[in-house]
């Protein structure tokens, strides 16, 4: 059951009578007006002069900062028409907005590209705020331009969903869709992709059921080391055939009701998946501590951010949502092991 | 130094390693009462309890959500525990109580919580919550330590001391002859669990939750099941079928039981069973409250919103318009009009749907919302259908500002109709007029206003307007390049400057001014002329404080000590964020005196003062400074200039020609720099400093450094120099597109040429080991008359 629900949530509901392939899945533009995807990489990029997106949507959409927002040239004819204010977080002074470039030529306008826009207080940042959709059987899928490039088929750069779950994975060669694994070609424009059934050598990892933790893994991206495969292995108990090769962590997350924690894998070993090979990997708990403190005269101080908690396999835990826990910093008598004092980070770190 | 903690960090329940977990110090042994009764109310879904908070400083009557799945113990919002005094300044924090009517109970320490969320349902609910806000949330940290009765149909919930009786727990449902179940719970990641029968008779797990109104089924497994809509079929407790009592609601379950997640109990389940749960000895008793009526409506909403189909959500809005669920289904309505793409007619129903599912009295505050954002968008369409509901709302909205609002955002997009193609004229006045009726001084409807009459050719009216917009952050850059537009096309013009838009601005800022003007005495003699230098950045803080004092303080300390005393030079730094003025000439010269961040004034290189503070603090300030300076005036300097300097126009750009000879001592170390500083300079920025004062624009020796201090004839050194303003502007504006290329950050490009009637060449002498600066003069440049 648990399998049959990872796939629901992570790579598509199985409809065997749909599978294998090749097929041919239509794609359509969608902007997302309220954003809750996940991208696996950072996507925002500064404005600079304007946004720059090849292929077919044209040159340089022009941008002019304003006090209170900026100027959009939305249709790419080099003249800013539209004036972006956004929504102003009071309190952090952070703006957000989202727009939609069009390219105006003399055919008439071309595709839509929905962007997102924010100011985080150094200057006006932009990236995709939409994705090239489809489905294929009962599986929704949506491409992303991650890298912001106007094309949707770069891989390792711009990303994909499957199913209705919010993470996305970068953009690999295979995906499993409908619980198969296949070959996977976007056209650049992200008009179409193809799916042919994936025959090469597989072994199978397992990074769910030797998750040492209370809260439920909610993402576990896995990429290939040339950068052509991502997996997210998130709920697959009982682990996922993937190609062969040598696999890391790219990201994962953790969570518990509204609880969530990003899992960094960079000091992680390198996964092996060799031709038939199974492995699951052990990590989470026990995890360990370090901090570093700063001491003048009788006075100590603990900084939130110098804490760092890694996993049995070396994996970092980062940004602990919500704030407000506390480790307990016990302070101690070298010789006696008495405790001296305690110390907590206030409620509001 | 990093080491090793002895400790596992484990903020949240899932990391095995609890042993040694704080959270176990925090909540073992909140203070303790007999328990009593909570008066609670089902606010937008939310179960809400107004209570009071106190700590030894304060007491404040405030609303909390209860979450009794809620992994945290007291969360509260900063304004509160500031309020408070939560937290002490070395960070400890300090015991809340949380009054309830007939007892109390304290917490060791409040944590952060969704401060958005409390803040906009404090906005939309205040007339149902009352007076005072919501702050913050009571979990499960709080009432783990209790029995608790959730009694939702009387209104209430019951607190009970723990007392285990000693007997292993029950291990099946007891029936009861009044009806009444006990079922045995399971707690896990301290919340408690209910066992459940799913339809296949299949044993799982649903959580007992108050956080939300409806209650949950697990998205996966109903999708599993080929029922996206959440319409599984029976889940029972015992005997009770809770599908017969509620429509579940698909929702993505983060949550682990070994039984595997059905579910979770939410609000509208306990509107019909009274659930009374006992921890110590895991059971929990259940009586039905109140009979089962199935919502139909509610399972035909969750059908529509799994489809994800616009169509069949409008269907449902149809058929119920005044269910429980038509608001958030004319938001998801809006959403997938616009993410499908759809036509304006489309948009603009649902825009309707919005309306009219809001509350009566916050309607035009929410369309005030949506036009914006649609605005940004570029739905014009839809920005005029949603200003005319807001405006037809407007009267009975909470927030009288927010017809303004509307006004003045219907004004703009009428306003930008009318210069593009020259329509709505009479709609953009009718409504910016209004908005400034009701909003006079804000900086964007006074801009788009003189945009109306610059349009019309109404300059005077227009030059009146720009005036006001050009002191306020938000509009003041626009303003002012307006007022520079506008200023030569006025009946009586004179040219644009520093000077007149000062005039005209007077008394609509804020000024500080010195009472004297200082004089050498014996008490206060001068052996130098002192340089004092001021790092500040044009969006630190606000009207109220940040850079406003520095410059408020500048601007009394230009005023007492003459230039033949004191030169003053303004540098702008790129923190907190990149403003016009910001030169690499600032960020080198603040990085050889390991400055850092703007808001500090250094005195001859070696002494400081606070530069930012509020605005009442600039009296303080200047003192400091002033101080400062007199006390280094006594200390001689061998430094002596000779500086002679004029302005003049070369192939048109103005050139800053001169010689120079300096006097001194030659040093290991020694540099000399000469500056281009401007008296006065206009940039409208958050801090709400409208005129930045001898601002430093760039070297006449061509490098920030300045030149090694060498004699030329054993005695002095001579400098000439030939520098065209436009060069130097250029310059700064390429420093500018670094900051935006490496990515710290971008400003509006404004006030870029250097103003030659502002200018003014700034000489000194100073170690570069210590930035310690020996010996400053400043000369005002000849050739101004041709300049004007």
């Amino acid at each position: 059951m648990s399998l049959l629900i990872a796939l629901g949530l992570g790579l598509g509901l199985a409809s065997p009578e749909a599978m294998p392939g090749p097929h041919h899945v239509d794609l359509s533009a969608k902007s997302f007006r309220t954003w809750k995807v996940e991208l696996p990489t950072d996507a925002f990029r500064p404005v600079g002069d304007g946004i720059a997106l090849p292929v077919d949507l044209g040159g340089l959409y022009k941008v002019e900062v304003l006090a209170d927002g900026l100027m959009l040239d939305t249709d790419g004819d080099g003249v800013v028409d539209q004036k972006i204010v956004g929504t102003l977080d009071k309190v952090t002074g952070e703006r957000t907005a989202r727009a939609t470039l069009q390219k105006m030529g003399a055919e008439g306008s071309g595709p839509a590209y929905p962007i997102r826009l924010q100011n985080l207080g150094k200057g006006w940042t932009w990236a995709c705020g939409g994705a090239q959709v489809g489905t294929q059987g009962d599986t929704k899928l949506a491409v992303f331009d991650a890298n912001g490039n106007g094309r949707f088929n770069d891989v390792g750069e711009d990303a994909i969903t499957v199913g209705s779950g919010d993470i996305a994975m970068l953009l690999g060669k295979t995906v499993y869709v409908g619980g198969h694994l296949h070959n996977l070609t976007v056209a650049a424009d992200g008009s179409s992709l193809e799916l042919v059934p994936f025959d090469g050598p597989t072994g199978t990892l397992n990074l769910e059921s030797k998750m040492d933790s209370k809260g439920k893994l909610l993402s576990a991206l896995v990429v290939s080391e040339d950068g052509q495969q991502c997996f997210d292995l998130a709920g697959a108990s009982a682990g996922l055939a993937l190609p062969t090769g040598t696999y890391h962590l790219h990201r994962g997350r953790l969570g518990l009701g509204n609880a969530t924690v990003q899992i960094d894998g960079t000091d992680m070993k390198p996964m092996v998946v060799e031709a038939g090979s199974s492995q699951q990997v052990a990590w989470g708990s026990p995890v360990r501590a370090e901090f570093d403190y700063q001491r003048e005269g009788s006075q100590i101080t603990f900084q939130p951010d110098q804490v760092w908690l890694t996993g049995a396999a070396g994996e970092r835990y980062l940004g602990w949502s919500p704030i407000g826990k506390s480790p307990e910093f016990s302070i101690v008598e070298r010789n006696l092991g008495t405790e001296i004092e305690k110390a907590l980070f206030p409620g509001s770190c | 130094m990093k080491l090793s903690a002895a400790w596992s960090r484990v903020p949240h329940v899932w990391q095995s390693v609890a042993a040694a977990c704080a959270l176990a110090v925090l909540f073992a042994a909140p203070a303790r009462a007999q328990g009593g009764t909570i008066p609670v109310r089902v606010v937008d879904g939310h179960l809400v309890v107004s209570c009071d908070l106190s700590t030894a400083a304060n007491r404040i009557p405030v609303n909390l959500f209860i979450e009794y799945e809620g992994a945290h113990g007291l969360q509260l919002h900063n304004r509160a525990a500031a309020g408070l005094r939560a937290e002490s300044s070395d960070g400890k924090s300090a015991p809340i109580t949380i009054h309830f009517p007939d007892f109390a109970i304290t917490v060791p320490k409040r944590e952060l919580g969704d401060e958005d969320l409390f803040e906009d349902f404090t906005k939309y609910h205040s007339q149902e919550i009352g007076e005072n806000a919501l702050v913050g949330s009571i979990g499960a940290e709080v009432l783990a330590q209790w029995q608790v009765g959730l009694h939702l149909a009387e209104g209430q919930i019951v607190l009970t001391p723990l007392a285990p009786n000693g007997q292993a727990p029950i291990g099946s449902v007891v029936t009861f002859d009044d009806g009444s179940i006990q079922v045995p719970i399971s707690l896990i990641n301290n919340r408690v669990w209910l066992p459940v029968r799913r339809p296949d008779g299949t044993p799982g797990a649903m959580m007992v939750g108050t956080g939300q109104y409806d209650s949950w089924v697990d998205r996966g497994w109903a999708e599993s099941l080929g029922k996206p809509a959440g319409d599984v079929g029976p889940v029972k407790i015992g005997p009770i079928d809770l599908h017969t009592f509620v429509a579940l609601r698909p929702e993505r379950m983060v949550e682990v039981h070994p039984d595997g997640v059905v579910g979770k109990v939410g609000l509208n389940l306990l509107e019909h069973l009274d659930i009374d749960i006992d921890r110590a000895n895991r059971v929990a008793k259940i009586q039905i409250a109140a009979p089962a009526k199935f919502p139909t409506g509610d399972l035909e909403f969750f059908r529509a919103r799994a489809l994800e189909d616009a169509g069949a959500v409008e269907a449902f809005l149809n058929d119920h318009k005044d269910s429980r669920l038509a608001a958030e289904a004319s938001k998801l309505l809006l959403n997938l009009r616009i993410d499908e793409g759809g036509s304006s007619e489309e948009i603009g129903r649902a825009v309707q749907w919005v309306c009219d599912s809001t509350p009566k009295d916050l309607r035009t505050t929410r369309m005030y919302d949506l036009m914006r954002e649609m605005s940004d968008a570029g739905q014009t369409v839809v920005v005029l259908e949603a200003g005319k509901l807001g405006v037809a709302a407007g009267r009975d909205d909470r927030y009288p500002n927010a017809v303004h609002q509307v006004h003045g955002l219907l004004g703009r997009t009428y306003l930008e109709d009318y210069e593009k193609n020259g329509e709505h004229a009479t709609e953009a006045w009718r409504h910016l007029l209004s908005a400034a009726f009701g909003l006079p001084e804000d900086g964007s409807i006074n801009l788009d206003l003189g945009r109306f009459y610059e349009k019309q050719g109404r300059y005077n009216r227009a030059y009146s307007r720009y005036v006001q917009a050009v002191i306020q952050p938000d509009s003041g850059p626009q303003a002012l390049e307006a007022l520079q537009r506008v200023q030569p096309l006025l009946d009586d013009s004179t040219a644009f400057s520093v000077d007149t838009i000062e005039r005209m601005i007077a008394g609509k800022v804020r000024n500080f001014g010195a009472a004297t003007q200082f004089e050498p005495s014996e008490k206060e003699p001068v052996d130098r002329v002192v340089m004092v230098e001021f790092f500040t950045n044009g969006h630190q803080g606000d009207e109220k404080g940040g850079a406003i004092g520095g410059a408020l303080a500048q601007e009394g300390l230009m005023q007492h000590f003459g230039p033949e005393y004191v030169v003053f030079v303004a540098h702008h730094l790129a923190n907190p964020q990149p403003d016009p003025l910001c030169t690499s000439l600032a960020r080198d010269r603040a990085k050889q005196l390991g400055i850092t961040d703007p808001g500090v004034f250094v005195i001859d290189g070696v002494a400081g003062a606070p530069g930012a503070g509020k605005w009442r603090d600039a009296e303080a300030i200047y003192q400091k400074v002033r101080d400062a300076v007199v006390a280094r005036m006594r200390e001689f300097t061998e430094f002596e200039f000779e500086l002679d300097c004029r302005l003049e126009q070369v192939d048109g750009a103005w050139h800053v020609i001169g010689t120079g000879d300096v006097y001194g001592y030659e040093e290991n170390g020694l540099r000399i720099q000469l500056l281009v500083t401007e008296a006065g300079v206009l940039a409208p920025g958050k801090s709400t400093v409208v005129v930045h004062r001898a601002v430093a624009r760039g070297p006449l020796t061509g490098s920030n450094e300045g030149l090694p201090f060498e004699f030329d004839d054993g005695e002095h050194m001579h400098l000439a120099w030939d520098v065209s303003l436009d060069d130097l502007s250029q310059a700064n504006q390429a420093f500018l597109d670094e900051l935006q290329t490496t990515g710290l950050g971008s400003t509006v490009r404004i006030s870029k040429a250097i103003d030659p009637h502002q200018v003014r060449v700034v000489a000194y002498v100073y170690q570069s080991n210590t930035g310690e600066i020996l010996g400053s003069a400043q000369v005002t440049p000849q050739g101004l008359e041709q300049a004007q």
